[in-house]
């Protein structure tokens, strides 16, 4: 019941999503090096409408995620134009379809403030992850000047009730779900930042390393629709142009 | 054991190496070998001040048109408040797309703030300002929240990257 509605909230905001969401031109260069570190199989958590397609490095398979049809429909030009591959997917990031260790690269864009049990995602994150995996975040937390940090309490009064927390501690949340912050970049004060995480030594257990870049067959290309494939007519149109994946 | 440390560890000193690379392209530093990056830099930090400097005068010169109304000093206070975050909250909205939504929304949210407080507590004090003073008040403001960000951007690059793990060598 309320997945459907955090689904229709994120319906109804992608209508104008991309206005919203058109700092591109501030925060493009930040994000374009941020995801210069996708190495191998790349899940991306909360694609949206794609405004972050055009800063993927090119030559990439991506597997997009988001909630919501609509901004999945809305991601599909900006998929198609992408110069590798992008598989857009309907799918809630507390509850990921893909089986354990299948990606090198866990990517999220301005979705930790809106997932509503941020810490069961991360979670889930460092299932899907290999071990080493890396997760690389572009996201907004709240700031720990005072000043500045009451703002942001005060924006969530409102932000929260189209979906979005503006003032989540995203450091701490994928801290307690085990993951090694390796590198933490300010790119607007210490509010949004550009977050660099593995999977830790301890999550890693006794499982041998593997190098960033290496893919293993969880995943394979199929031509019929799959198990995690919504063959609604948008989404159909948008997988034509690039693959359509289903688990192997 | 020691292979996966020593992986880490690398991965470490990469991440930190394209965390540099980051801040570099951040709003927040300088980098003196690309001209293209420091000028756009400046241009945002311009944008930045101008907007700021709007939203401060114009939540001050509501602020200020709230007292003129001669209603008791609390309730005009309140609703001066509520004024200057309303005009503050359309502008920001109005320069989101070029400024970004955050970086528009959060400071110029304690320019609405302190500007209409600062009418307010000239008011309490018995003094009437000009509509020129509350132009200046809110100018004021804004210029002081405008150096606050710049130099808070600066400590906050060196403050994040204490929050790297350190992976034992």
């Amino acid at each position: 019941m309320y997945r459907i509605n955090i689904a229709s909230v994120w319906d109804f905001r992608a209508r104008f999503y991309d206005f919203c969401e058109a700092s591109d031109l501030r925060r493009g260069p930040s994000k374009k090096a941020l995801f210069r570190g996708m190495r191998g199989r790349v899940l991306f958590v909360g694609v949206g409408t794609g405004v972050d397609i055009p800063h993927f490095p090119p030559g990439q398979t991506i597997i997009a995620i988001d909630i919501s049809d609509k901004m999945l429909i809305k991601a599909c030009p900006r998929a198609r134009a992408y110069p590798g591959r992008v598989v857009l997917l309907r799918a809630d990031a507390r509850n990921l379809k893909f089986p354990d260790a299948s990606f090198d690269t866990v990517v999220t864009s301005c979705t930790m403030c809106s997932v509503p049990d941020p810490v069961r995602a991360f979670r889930e994150f460092s299932r899907v992850l290999r071990p080493s995996g890396r997760l690389l975040m572009f996201e907004h937390v709240r700031s720990r000047n005072r000043m500045l940090g009451l703002s942001l309490d005060m924006m969530t009064l409102w932000t929260r009730l189209s979906g979005t927390e503006m003032n989540r501690d995203t450091l701490s949340n994928a801290r307690k779900a085990g993951f090694l912050v390796t590198s933490v970049a300010s790119v607007f004060l210490d509010i949004i930042l550009a977050i660099r995480a593995t999977k830790t030594l301890a999550a890693e257990g006794e499982i041998p390393f593997h190098a960033p870049g290496r893919t293993g067959t969880l995943l394979k290309e199929s031509k019929s629709d799959g198990q995690f494939v919504d063959t609604r007519r948008g989404l159909t149109d948008c997988a034509r142009s690039s693959a359509v994946v289903t688990l192997a | 054991m020691q292979r996966r440390i020593r992986m880490a560890s690398i991965m470490r000193r990469r991440d930190a190496n394209a965390s540099r690379s980051d801040s570099r392209n951040a709003d927040t530093h300088t980098n003196p070998n690309e001209d293209f990056d420091r000028g756009r830099r400046l241009l945002f930090q311009a944008g930045d001040f101008a907007f700021l400097v709007c939203v401060g005068i114009a939540s001050t010169i509501v602020a200020h048109m709230v007292h003129d109304i001669g209603w008791p000093f609390v309730p005009t206070c309140l609703l001066a408040m509520v004024a200057a975050m309303a005009v503050q909250t359309l502008l920001a909205i109005m320069a989101a797309p070029i400024l970004g939504s955050i970086e528009s929304m959060a400071p110029s949210m304690i320019v609405a703030m302190a500007s209409p407080m600062v009418v307010c507590a000239v008011h309490l004090a018995g003094r009437e300002p000009t509509r020129f003073i509350a132009i200046v008040i809110g100018a004021l403001v804004a210029v002081s929240m405008f150096v606050f960000v710049h130099f808070y951007g600066r400590s906050c690059i060196s403050a994040l990257r204490k929050e790297s793990v350190d992976v034992p060598n």
